[in-house]
């Protein structure tokens, strides 16, 4: 159970492999500039099976796009929060 | 005792995440947590011999060398990293007692530590 934080985007290749790094158990949260993954239709696929997808909702808006347009869930603040309670280890 | 796990993947020539990557894992002593660092991507540059980005005016990635040794700081590189760039075993500064570790070993071994941190 290990909470894995995704900052840059998918121009960065570090954010690539670090989705490769996620194994099924784990969470990946897309942060700042990482949340453009969120409009790939096939990002699911682009990970383990098994691995839980969330992009945070605040950096989403902000950079213009509506809820609709997010190919994974949406968490607030709040909700990272829990994220961080839920998983023992945090990968960022 | 606690293991943390420092990213480094940026280029050592031109940015300062070598040296605060470094500087990061030698403060960790003397508190019960044991860092390791790990090269990735463009990072893999800075294991060279000749490596030298004082050249530009940075700070010598040479100035790690001495606490590496006397803290005996397990520094690893990805393989693949190595190949993509060309960094042959006799093109490798031994100052940084490198081990090697495959991309598809990645996964397994960040899960094992217990806070991994990207630079």
């Amino acid at each position: 159970m290990t909470l894995i934080v995704v900052k840059k985007s998918p121009e960065n290749g570090i954010s690539n492999r670090l989705l490769k790094v996620a194994l099924p158990s784990d969470t990946i949260l897309l942060v700042q500039d990482g949340v453009l993954f969120a409009m790939d239709k096939d990002l699911e696929s682009k990970v383990t099976q098994g691995v839980k997808l969330v992009a945070l909702k605040e950096d989403f808006l902000a950079r213009g796009f509506s809820e609709a347009d997010s190919s994974i869930p949406l968490v607030d603040y709040n909700g990272w929060v829990e994220l961080l309670e839920q998983n023992d280890k945090v990968i960022s | 005792m606690k293991s943390v796990l420092f990213v480094a993947y940026q280029s050592p020539a031109g940015s300062i995440w070598i040296n605060e990557t470094f500087r990061s894992a030698f403060g960790m002593y003397g508190e019960e947590l044991e860092p390791v660092v790990l090269f990735m991507g463009e990072a893999v540059l800075a294991v060279r011999a000749n490596c030298k980005p004082e050249q530009l005016g940075c700070l010598p990635l040479s100035i790690t060398f001495k606490y590496i040794a006397r803290y005996k700081t397990k520094v690893v590189a990805v393989n693949e990293d190595l190949e993509r760039f060309a960094i042959a075993e006799d093109g490798i500064e031994p100052s940084w007692n490198v081990t090697r570790i495959s991309e598809s070993e990645l996964p397994d071994f960040m899960h094992a530590f217990d806070k991994v941190v990207f630079f």
